[in-house]
């Protein structure tokens, strides 16, 4: 079994949960706009959280859900911010079953800290916290991913607090969600041969006089996952999300379900399935699969 | 990556109010809380912004109609399952009548809300880009135009069909009819107008308390009738209050009304100081504006009024413009031949929606400059009229209604007046002639009504034609954000007359279906 076990989920019972937050929200950007599609609809608020007054965002199902991984997509939380989740498993969220607090009562950042001393040069932006340089964490869609031990839960709450940025990189005032995600998930190893691509886009137009200029467009990810040995259980659970997923509706991927926060928000995300499901066997009951997906830039 | 910015009004057809819209391309883009509208996501449901090309006159020409293309926008339009899309939830959206924020509950598939619920057709439609998470204040206006009828090209695309904002200028000039109450030869047929001064063939009503009866301006007030004609021969005018005799006429001001004295008259004709609603003009600007504000096609405020006062400021032309009975010419053809009367005139909707009159200008800061192999792909030459030098120019004024024959009785002056429909001014430019053989001759017919504007028009239009001023398509890299027509540019490139720089005007532009792919059209300053 390889270190990595990459992560799928999709099904997202996020929209279907009853969402309230003592936040002020933006009046022409509501909470409910990261309960759907599109991404880049976020529900922006009035202001900064603080740990002792975070952003809340509490939601309650009618009965308990299996969740087994959470997330905020297209944040504009600085890494080094502050995020909590907590499941309960009632309504009045009293029994609280998860809590993304360690042992010690410490919070966990949106990106956690790395800590491999070989990866950073002295001065660098990330030179205390050790986590990624800021120029190069701006080079991604933030978002935070929670991997859950398997739990039911009837109800959630996200706490953020910290600092944000425009777009820009300059220091905002308020915090951004483009999507929200919790659910049950699909963990596995990915075999040999398995893609991670990028493709930048853009239109490429030669120029007479030698050379060309590019109009940049918004570059999408790609993944292509292969599984040599696809056992039973497996097999029919892939299957199954083909036919739930189709190629239209979103699934949220980690590459290595929180054990590399840096391996994650490169190519962690939202995604579209792409192409059709096909088992091939290569004995009688084992098969071989390759899922393609792509990213959702919208 | 340049992101587009479509704000629509649309009119909802269950409340009667408008309400804006604000589209744009993927990836999609949201104003910052410290905008106006603060944290307002845009719907980002445009799979291709418009695809536009206008122009100021055809291509090429100094003198011309103003053209109106037609170019599309295509909007997704896929079924959202719940949380997959906008589509099935509410979205904000602008009332404009109200003044207010409100929210439409879009169908699942979000566009349908166009087919179904909004009428678009005539409604304008902008376009900005802006660059992701950009300030809003830092989108640059690409184009302004018109909406036509949505339709359903497949199940999941709409396309909205947008035409130039010159667009609801091709409706007609005159907005009242002649009833039934009118006579049967007369009823149906617009009524006639008269703008500015002129020597006009009045409208026979009929009889009317035992006289008959002409009319010069639709029954609107005019300033002065102060010349009756019949076959080149004057009546003499009566006060109102008198009963016109043989030979005798009479004129209401304050409905443009002329009564004759005797039997009908024979190839009538009336030097006319028309329409006087809201006060006499004669001038080429204020004609203009008048003209636009009687058809109803624009308000005033949509009037770049200074624009026009600048231009007669400048240059006062005495014109009249005559609209005949039962004509249905269109405000762009009027305007045509109002602004197509002066060298380098032109007119426009400008970037700021409003009607724009005067001339290109000649000279003037460049609003941008464009490299070749920086941010432009180099000027291509377009084959057009305005290569050759003209080297000649005839400027026809003064039109007249020429009766059959022209009576004996008739002054000396009446007799030459009314012996043909126009006055001529002819000039030559020696230099050219000597060195295109070949140079264009230039015959304009305009409506112009003294002979020294006529002669000061054409020296002027001489001058600007006999030099070459060839076209260029310029496709530049940026979608040349707030560069409308009329302006200048700065070019750079090593075409002969661009290798240090030089300015040009633009007279067009194409934006095809990708993003950065705009083309100006430009010609010599």
């Amino acid at each position: 079994m390889s270190a990595w076990q990459a992560l799928l989920s999709d099904t997202n019972l996020f929209p279907a949960a009853t969402l309230s937050s003592p936040t002020a929200w933006s009046a022409l950007a509501p909470l409910s706009l990261c309960q759907t599609l599109p991404l880049s609809a976020r529900a922006a608020t009035l202001a900064l959280g603080t740990a002792e007054a975070p952003v809340i965002i509490e939601g309650v199902w009618s009965d308990r859900q299996f969740v087994a991984y959470a997330g905020l997509f297209q944040l504009n939380l600085r890494q080094s911010a502050g995020v909590r989740l907590e499941l309960f498993g009632d309504a009045a969220m009293t029994e609280t079953l998860f809590d993304t607090r360690d042992g010690a009562g410490a919070d966990r950042a949106v990106f956690p800290p790395l800590l491999d001393p070989a990866t950073i040069r002295f001065g660098a932006s990330h030179q205390f916290r050790g986590d990624l340089p800021a120029e190069d964490f701006a080079l991604y869609p933030t978002h935070v991913h929670v991997v859950v031990p398997l739990v039911r839960a009837r109800a959630f709450r996200w706490s953020l607090w910290g600092e944000a940025d425009q777009a820009d990189g300059s220091a905002a005032g308020h915090v951004e969600i483009g999507h929200g995600w919790i659910g049950d998930s699909l963990q596995f190893a990915r075999s040999t041969g398995s893609a991670d691509t990028y493709d930048p886009r853009g239109v490429i137009v030669e120029m007479a006089g030698g050379g060309a200029i590019v109009e940049p467009e918004a570059g999408g990810r790609a993944l292509s996952i292969v599984r040599d040995v696809l056992e039973r259980p497996l097999r029919d659970a892939v299957t199954d999300m083909a036919r739930r997923v189709g190629q239209h509706r979103p699934v949220a991927y980690l590459p290595t379900s929180g054990a590399d926060p840096a391996e994650d928000l490169r190519w962690g995300g939202l995604y579209q399935r792409r192409g059709t499901q096909s088992n091939t066997w290569s004995y009688p009951t084992i098969a071989q699969s390759t899922i393609a997906f792509e990213e959702i830039v919208t | 990556m340049t992101l587009h910015l479509i704000t629509l009004d649309a009119y909802h057809l269950a409340s009667g109010h408008v309400h804006r819209w604000r589209l744009c391309t993927t990836p999609g883009y949201q104003s910052r809380p410290d905008d106006d509208p603060a944290s307002l996501p845009w719907l980002p449901i445009v799979a291709r912004p418009p695809d536009i090309a206008v122009s100021i006159t055809r291509t090429g020409a100094t003198i011309g109609p103003t053209r109106l293309s037609v170019g599309g926008m295509t909007l997704a339009n896929t079924r959202n399952g719940p949380g997959e899309g906008p589509g099935g939830r509410d979205w904000p959206v602008y009332d404009v009548t109200a003044g207010a924020w409100t929210t439409v509950a879009l169908p699942a598939r979000p566009s349908n809300v166009f087919l179904t619920d909004y009428a678009l057709a005539g409604w304008p439609i902008i376009e900005h880009v802006v660059a992701p998470g950009a300030a809003l204040t830092s989108a640059g206006l690409v184009f302004r135009g018109v909406m036509e009828m949505p339709r359903a090209v497949q199940r999941h695309l709409v396309e909205v069909s947008v035409r130039s904002p010159e667009a609801p200028y091709g409706e007609p000039a005159q907005v009242d009819a002649y009833t039934d109450a009118d006579g049967e030869t007369l009823a149906g047929k617009t009524r006639e107008r008269t703008y500015g001064t002129c020597v006009v063939p009045p409208t026979y009503l009929g009889v009317i308390d035992g006289l008959h009866t002409y009319s010069v301006n639709g029954g609107q007030p005019i300033q002065a009738a102060d010349i009756f004609w019949s076959r080149g021969v004057r009546y003499t005018p009566v006060p109102w209050t008198t009963t016109p005799t043989i030979g005798q006429y009479r004129v209401d001001l304050t409905t443009g009304r002329i009564q004759v004295g005797g039997g009908q008259v024979e190839s009538p004709a009336v030097h006319v100081e028309g329409d006087a609603t809201g006060g006499y003009v004669s001038t080429l600007g204020a004609v203009a504006r008048r003209l636009v504000e009687q058809s109803g096609v624009a308000l005033s405020a949509a009037i770049d009024t200074a624009a026009a006062a600048a231009l007669d400021t400048a240059t006062p032309r005495t014109v009249g413009l005559h609209l005949p009975a039962g004509s249905s010419l269109t405000v762009a053809a009027a305007l045509d031949s109002l602004m197509g009367s002066i060298a380098r005139g032109g007119w426009l909707v400008g970037e700021d929606g409003r009607l724009w009159v005067g001339r290109l200008p000649s000279s003037g800061d460049p609003a941008a400059t464009y490299r070749q192999g920086v941010n432009a792909a180099g000027l291509t030459p377009r084959a057009s009229a305005a290569d050759v030098p003209a080297k000649r120019v005839t400027l026809r004024w003064g039109a007249v209604p020429v009766p059959a024959d022209v009576a004996t009785a008739a002054t000396e002056a009446d007799a030459l007046l009314f012996a043909s429909a126009w006055r001529a001014v002819d000039l030559t430019n020696d230099t050219v002639a000597a060195a295109y053989p070949g140079g264009r001759t230039v015959e304009m017919d305009t409506v112009l009504q003294d002979g020294l504007s006529a002669a000061q028009e054409a020296a002027l239009v001489l001058a600007d034609l006999s030099v070459s001023r060839p076209v260029y398509d310029l496709p530049v890299t940026d979608t040349a954000p707030g560069i409308g027509r009329a302006a200048i540019v700065h070019v750079v490139d090593d075409i002969a007359g661009f290798e240090t720089g030089a300015d040009v005007l633009v007279i067009g532009r194409e934006t095809n279906r990708r993003a950065g792919r705009a083309t100006l059209v430009v010609r010599g300053i």
